[in-house]
């Protein structure tokens, strides 16, 4: 079982858009308040990653643990090394063409969905952008990759779901069951299963193989802002804007835990650490939670 | 007849002498041979001229032998023949005759008052009294102090039940001395009153003096000590009586009705006890079987007593028939009253008994049984013996106990209509009968007759004011009829009586529930009902009459209030665990299922917080399958067990569906395994999920309940599977495609939504609420002409044309359709047509208010509109969101900015859980106004965050940057202090701004959403984005203006620094100085000790002249504005940068020349330049200025819709649901009925 542990009342001075859990064992925090921050897992403060001038949307390690990158609501993209605290370099790619942000597990490349309803890539090695791959949505609100990076997952504000050859840059397939923004999406550890988080209150898991629906699980009373798969395979979490966090054991599909008095407010992002022992999540009364799995 | 001499004293030797006339024979007449015609006495006796207690003789004679007429016709014969003439016969004897008339007179007017009394017929009833009354009038005549007159006159009021009258005259009667017959006279008034002590003291009194007194006076006796409660005496007296005269019937009863009532019940005692007293009855009705009350305790007697049956039976479990063993030929038709073993009891169904097989009206709940003894109530005796009983009585007392016998049978065999007719009858003749008055207030309620019941009730506690039953019936009704207080007083009281009334408790849980305030209260009455602490109840408590079965219900139906309780409370767990005690409560039609019809069975209900409908069942099999494959592989076949859809277990935690059944000892699953333990293979039992219990027509309002507290805890799935097996088993379930609907709009799934609502609609055509859910869903699509449709078919409806929430929903279609400018005022006069509509008769609905608020606001009468939203918000703040907003849009349009802002943001707090979009919207624009513009931004970002879609919001932030960068810029022109951080900023804020309008001018409108056209004009955002551009070049020079400020302020910073330094270091060397000095000093006073002090003075003078000319030296360079300037730093870069600024102003007022014409001026007047979401304005009545307002916003329409109306809707939905669960709480009430 998860229970609370380190809590930073005032992490950031606004509401906490975005976190991620470095293999480096760093905690990122992404905020309103136009600042990203480095934290220790016990959440002593290492860094502030000052530059964004708008909120700052989506934070996003390398996975080797070394380097983050940054978007906020202008579009740009800031790139960070974790080590300095320092921005290493910044793109601009043009109004809402950069909206939250995936890194491929390889740390090749960058993905991203844009206003027109497209996902951009951006080659990690200079930055250039490599392809803008079409979907018929409106917007598309989140991006995940596949762990063997074959795939790239694509989550709309109609509630669309499109999964991307990502060599190919083409569309793979369609999965319907939304028809709410997806506000964020993730692969199981062995890319299996998608799990989606929408604002119909459901998380919907797909079999990637058989482009099926394999289960829909509810039980949060309000949008569920995010999801993030365990790295053990069997659990995965949400954070919603009922104010609670919740842990699901994917194998015997049920809600196994419910933190509802963590938060006060929408609960917009959730990340498990890289060993699957603990569980960041990030408020919108600008307070970090740290979960551990208890012996 | 004999003659014999005259002998007085051989009166009682069995004859009767007269007198000869003239003589001293006597004529004696034996009573044993009486002439059988009387007249051949009265000759004898008219010719004799005989005393006249000789003729009394006679006929008291004839009357013990039961020749009443007779004993009448002597009488009326020697009074008729009393004339003037004739008594001069008697006048010897002027006092016995005299005597012996008003004995005669007052024997007749006995008969009389006893004859009238047997009489059913009232006219012949009141003949009988009005003789009665003359003869005791012809009585008093002749001497109105007889004692015997006064008794007669006594007994006379006693049967008509003038028991005071009666009282008087028994009490005149026996003030001179003793009166035997006053005095029983006056212990049987006393009786009636109930004044069983003073009774009991006369009768005491009566056999004192008397002893020999007959038997009645000690049942009598006895009657008093029952009604004392002293029974042991009672039973005694009746115990004398009985030695008296064995024969004697009411002896025989009373003794009977003792034996019975010191009965304690269940034990050995009773049963011999009942023995006993039947066998006395019995022995009464031997004695005499037309003694109506003997008959009439038999029937009863019979009526509660099981009588085995010469036959058994042998029955499965749900079962309505069994096979008999054994005799029993005629001994039961159709519909007569079994009981099977010790505790079932039912009818026999009409099917009847065809020689083995015995059919049951109910299924047989008992486990299954072979040979079970048969039992079977003679009810037909019960109505033979009472109808006997009947024809046998004139009393209607007795008459009245024989109907209600009667009546009772045909009530518990179900002949309803009879059974009334005989209450009624039973009350008819003997209003104050409780007990048939009862039975006749169970009639009414059963058809519904509610106020006659409650009469009829009410009688019943006339008599009885402590009777349980009665008390609680009434409640009951009281409820029904919304008499809330009288009901809980009645239940309050029986509950006083006896705590133990379980139906009381949850009677009066019902009521009280209906009031939310006294839900704690409601809830505790319903766990009191139940049992303590809410253990299940034993069914013992429950009164006689519920049988285990409806028993069960109740507490089915209790559990379910409960758990709705505790969900209105809060207590979603409690909620829980009540549902669970409901559906665990043994009521027909929820039980477990055998395994042959699960498998066929379609699985409904799987979700895991459903555990109550299922359970896993394990399989014959263990299974594996290896991390990341979809097929499980089983140990042995097992044939059949699943199919496509069956849900499996495999060990303790991997749940998946099988895609298929099982083949060659394998089967696929839906979704890939998760890792083994260490990339083990997952290993273990193979369980599959089964029903446990059952969707029925009995549980389905408990289960829909149960749906709608899932739905509330966000368990949506769950909810959803059991609307649908609501609904498979209950087609016709209305409000659970209702939910369905909801739920499905409500997860933006709008087209299940529309197909839910029409499936209803094809249920019932007819339902309004379902018209209105479906021009609901019309509206939040903005089809304004459908949604109308929708609601105008509600007003058509019967009764319907004043529908509030119909009346209210076309008032917002037309508010919501001002657009067009030709049909503005007509629209915006249907609208406010609509919601007088609706106040006219609901004064106090504040949606409607609201919506003539908006009506006031829209047409320019701010502050009338202000009032209307204020007191709406007053009176229904907690659910009527919208009057924030619509009070806040006034407060904005009134430059109000912090009342407008404090608004906003309390209402997104309250109701929008911090993210409506177009809340977000107009807090924004508050913010603009009040120039607030860092705020008004975080605010645009996190409506952004949320709804990234919305070009309102993105072209307001560009707007909102570009005000911003302008506005810093102008500070300088304006005297105002900005950093250089600043300047930055509004240069990034002007490049993100051309960007952002250089996107925007290029944008479709999202055509999906029903929108025709953006949010903003495309040519506008064209010129704002050139106007930003030109401004970064301008800005660019601010920038250097600013960084040479602050180049200018670093130089100034360093030139203090370096003066400080310097006066730290002459400051050191000066005291470094004056140290010396004062050694100096200091050595010359040693030297010269007498150095004056005014040179002293002199020196310490010089020194302080010395550090102000160095001080000043720093600033003196700069010209000769002084050293007062120095403090506040400013001169120098006035003067020093003059030419600069003046270069700068010059393109300030381009700038702001420009940015008049964009978007400057509106944070001054925003009626001219609404720079803010107009739409929000135009929703409050600032739109028609807004033609000219060449900026607009663009009307965010649907924030427009949303705005004054979306919440509402959803309020009324909420209402709605609540709707839903009254009713089906209402439903589970009746069903406990």
């Amino acid at each position: 079982m998860y229970r609370a542990t380190h809590r930073s009342e005032n992490a950031h001075e606004e509401g906490i858009w975005s976190v991620a859990w470095t293999e480096a064992d760093n905690i990122l925090s992404g905020s309103v308040d136009e600042r990203a921050r480095v934290w220790c897992s016990e959440l002593a403060p290492v860094h502030s990653l000052n530059g964004h001038r708008l909120g700052v949307l989506s934070v996003r390690a390398f996975n080797h643990g070394k380097e983050a990158v940054s978007s906020s609501i202008d579009s740009c993209i800031r790139f960070w090394d974790l080590e300095s605290g320092e921005q290493t370099a910044v793109e601009e790619p043009g109004p809402v063409e950069a909206w939250t942000l995936a890194v491929s597990t390889d740390d090749k490349l960058l993905a991203s969905g844009t206003q027109k309803g497209s996902v951009n890539l951006w080659a990690l090695d200079g930055h250039k952008k490599v392809a803008s791959m079409e979907t018929r949505d409106k917007f598309v609100m989140s991006v995940a990759f596949s762990p063997d990076n074959k795939y790239l997952a694509s989550g709309g504000l109609d509630g669309l779901v499109n999964i991307f050859d990502v060599e190919q840059a083409k569309l793979h397939q369609k999965l319907e069951g939304h028809a709410m923004p997806i506000r964020s999406l993730c692969f199981s550890a062995d890319g299996s299963l998608l799990f989606t988080a929408s604002d119909d209150m459901r998380v919907n898991v797909y079999d990637v193989k058989n482009t099926s629906l394999v289960a829909s699980f509810t039980g949060h009373t309000s949008w569920v802002l995010s999801v993030d798969c365990c790295p053990d395979g069997r659990h995965f979490a949400t954070g919603g804007s009922d104010q609670t966090v919740k842990i699901w054991d994917m194998a015997a599909k049920e809600c196994v835990h419910t933190f509802d008095s963590a938060h006060n407010n929408q609960v917009w992002s959730v990340a498990y650490s890289p060993a699957g022992d603990k569980l960041v999540s990030g408020c919108d009364d600008g307070v970090l939670q740290v979960f551990e799995k208890a012996a | 007849m004999s003659m014999s001499p005259r002998d007085d004293d051989a009166r009682d030797d069995g004859c009767i002498r007269i007198p000869v006339r003239g003589a001293q024979q006597t004529v004696e007449v034996y009573t044993e041979e009486l002439p059988s015609d009387y007249n051949d006495v009265v000759d004898v006796l008219k010719a004799e001229i005989a005393p006249l207690d000789i003729w009394l003789r006679f006929a008291v004679e004839y009357y013990r032998q039961g020749s009443e007429e007779h004993f009448r016709g002597i009488l009326n014969e020697i009074i008729e023949a009393l004339t003037p003439d004739t008594e001069r016969f008697y006048a010897d004897d002027r006092r016995a005759f005299d005597v012996g008339r008003i004995r005669i007179l007052n024997a007749l007017a006995a008969d009389s008052v006893k004859q009238a009394s047997k009489c059913s017929d009232r006219s012949a009833r009141d003949d009988g009294y009005t003789t009665a009354l003359s003869h005791l009038t012809s009585a008093d005549r002749i001497d109105n102090m007889s004692e015997l007159t006064w008794v007669g006159k006594g007994v006379f009021y006693l049967c008509q039940g003038e028991l005071d009258r009666a009282k008087y005259f028994f009490e005149n009667a026996r003030k001179q001395r003793h009166n035997f017959p006053a005095t029983l006279g006056e212990a049987a008034v006393n009786f009636h009153h109930g004044n069983y002590k003073q009774a009991l003291d006369l009768y005491s009194e009566a056999i004192r003096v008397n002893p020999e007194c007959s038997a009645s006076v000690r049942v009598g006796l006895g009657l008093c000590c029952y009604k004392l409660g002293q029974i042991s005496r009672a039973q005694a007296a009746m115990t004398r009586a009985l030695q008296l005269d064995p024969q004697n019937v009411q002896a025989l009863v009373g003794s009977a009705i003792l034996e019975l009532s010191t009965a304690s019940a269940g034990s050995q005692d009773a049963v011999r006890r009942t023995e006993n007293a039947i066998n006395t009855i019995s022995m009464a009705y031997h004695v005499d079987a037309k003694n109506a009350m003997v008959l009439n305790h038999l029937a009863n007697h019979y009526f509660w007593t099981w009588s085995p049956l010469k036959a058994t039976l042998s029955i499965a479990q749900g079962s309505r028939s069994g096979t008999v063993r054994g005799d029993l030929k005629d001994a039961l038709v159709g519909g007569d009253i079994i009981r099977i073993g010790s505790g079932f009891a039912t009818a026999m169904g009409d099917e009847g008994f065809d020689g083995t097989t015995l059919h049951l009206r109910e299924e047989f709940t008992e486990p299954s049984g072979d040979k079970l003894k048969l039992f079977t109530k003679d009810y037909r005796k019960v109505v033979e013996l009472a109808s006997t009983a009947y024809e046998n009585t004139s009393a209607p007392e007795i008459k009245a106990e024989s109907c209600y016998l009667k009546a009772r049978v045909h009530h518990a065999t179900g002949n309803l209509s009879e059974a009334k007719l005989l209450y009624n009858e039973a009350c008819h003749l003997w209003p104050q009968f409780p007990l048939a008055q009862y039975g006749m207030a169970q009639m009414l309620v059963n058809e519904g007759s509610i106020d006659p019941a409650m009469k009829a009730l009410n009688a019943v506690l006339a008599e009885v004011p402590d009777n349980q039953e009665a008390l609680v019936l009434l409640g009951v009704l009281c409820a029904k009829n919304k008499d809330r207080l009288p009901a809980l007083s009645k239940f309050k009281r029986a509950l006083e009586l006896n705590p133990r009334l379980s139906d009381a408790w949850i009677a009066q849980a019902q009521v009280l529930q209906e009031d939310p305030a006294d839900h704690k209260l409601a809830l505790s009455s319903y766990l009191k009902g139940l049992g303590d602490g809410g253990a299940t109840s034993t069914g013992t408590t429950f009164p006689e009459g519920l049988s285990d079965r409806s028993g069960s219900q109740t507490r089915q139906a209790a559990w379910t209030n409960i758990a709705v309780l505790h969900e209105h409370i809060g207590n979603a767990a409690d909620a829980m665990t009540a549902y669970r005690h409901a559906f665990s409560e043994k009521a027909s039609g929820v039980k477990r299922t055998d395994d042959t019809v699960d498998s066929d069975a379609l699985l409904r209900i799987t979700d895991p917080a459903n555990q109550l409908f299922w359970e896993w069942k394990e399989l014959p099999a263990t299974a594996s399958v290896v991390e990341g494959s979809r097929t499980v592989q089983t140990s042995v076949p097992i044939r059949g067990a699943l199919r496509k859809g069956t849900h499996v277990r495999v060990g303790e935690h991997y749940v998946t569906t099988a895609q298929g059944p099982e083949k060659d000892g394998k089967f696929e699953v839906a979704d890939v395994a998760p890792g083994g333990v260490d990339g083990l293979a997952l290993q273990g039992p193979l369980f599959k999920k089964v029903h446990k219990i059952r969707v029925t027509k009995e549980n389905v309002s408990m289960v829909f309940n149960l749906a709608l507290l899932h739905e509330k805890q966000g368990h949506h799935e769950a909810a959803q599977e059991l609307h649908k097996a609501v609904l498979a088993e209950h087609p016709t379930y209305v409000n659970s495609y209702l939910r369905l609907g909801i739920m499905a709009r409500d997860s933006g799934q709008i087209h299940e939504a529309s197909k839910w609502f029409k499936q209803a609609l094809e249920v019932d055509g007819e339902n309004p609420n379902i018209v209105a859910y479906i021009g609901n869903l019309h509206m939040r699509n903005s089809e304004w002409g459908p949604a109308q449709k929708k609601f105008e078919k509600i007003l058509e409806m019967p009764g319907l044309r004043g529908d509030s929430y119909a009346n209210l929903s076309l008032g917002n279609i037309y508010f919501s359709n001002l657009e067009d400018r030709t049909k503005y005022e007509k629209h915006l006069l249907h609208a406010a047509n609509f919601y007088h509509e609706v106040l006219k008769k609901d004064d106090a609905n504040a949606f409607s208010a609201n919506g003539l608020g908006m009506v006031l606001a829209e047409k320019g009468t701010l502050d009338h509109a202000k009032d209307v939203f204020a007191r709406v918000r007053e009176v229904s703040a907690e659910v009527l969101g919208d009057v924030w907003i619509n009070l806040a849009h006034v407060y904005l349009a009134q430059n109000k900015h912090n009342e407008a802002i404090r608004l906003y943001q309390n209402c997104l707090k309250k109701f929008h859980g911090g993210r409506d979009p177009s809340l977000h919207i107009y807090l924004a624009h508050a913010y603009f106004d009040a120039r607030q513009y860092n705020d008004c931004m975080r605010v645009l970002l996190k409506a952004l965050h949320v709804s990234p879609n919305n070009l309102q919001l993105w072209y307001n932030l560009a707007l909102a940057r570009e005000t911003f960068a302008v506005a810093v810029l102008q500070k300088e022109q304006k005297g105002e202090a900005r950093t250089l951080a600043e300047v930055e900023n509004a240069i990034e804020d002007l490049k993100g701004a051309t960007k952002l309008f250089s996107w925007l001018k290029d944008c479709k409108p999202d055509k999906t959403g029903g929108v025709r056209h953006l949010p903003y004009d495309a040519s506008k955002a064209e010129k704002h984005a050139k106007f930003c551009f030109d401004n970064i070049e301008r800005a660019a020079q601010h920038l250097n203006h600013e960084k040479m400020k602050a180049d200018q302020q670093q130089e100034v910073h360093e030139r203090h620094q370096r003066a400080l330094e310097k006066m730290v270091q002459q400051r050191k060397q000066e005291e470094e100085e004056q140290r010396r000095r004062q050694e100096t000093h200091a050595r010359e006073r040693e030297e010269r000790a007498k150095l004056k002090q005014a040179s002293l003075d002199k020196l310490q003078e010089s020194w302080t002249t010395q550090t102000h000319t160095e001080l000043s030296k720093p600033g003196g360079g700069k010209g000769g504005r002084g050293s007062e300037q120095s403090s506040n730093q400013a001169p120098q870069y006035e003067s020093g940068s003059e030419e600069d600024a003046d270069v700068l102003s010059d393109n300030d007022d381009d700038g702001a020349g420009q940015a008049d014409r964009y978007g400057d001026g509106a944070g001054t007047s925003d009626a001219q330049a609404p720079l803010l979401p107009q739409p929000n304005l135009k929703d409050i009545g600032l739109s028609s200025s807004s033609d000219d307002s060449d900026d607009a916003f663009g009307g965010e329409d649907e924030g427009e819709a949303g705005a004054g109306q979306k919440r509402k809707w959803d309020s009324d939905e909420d209402e709605a649901g609540q709707a839903d669960q009254t009713a089906t709480k209402r439903q589970t009430i009746e069903d406990s009925e």
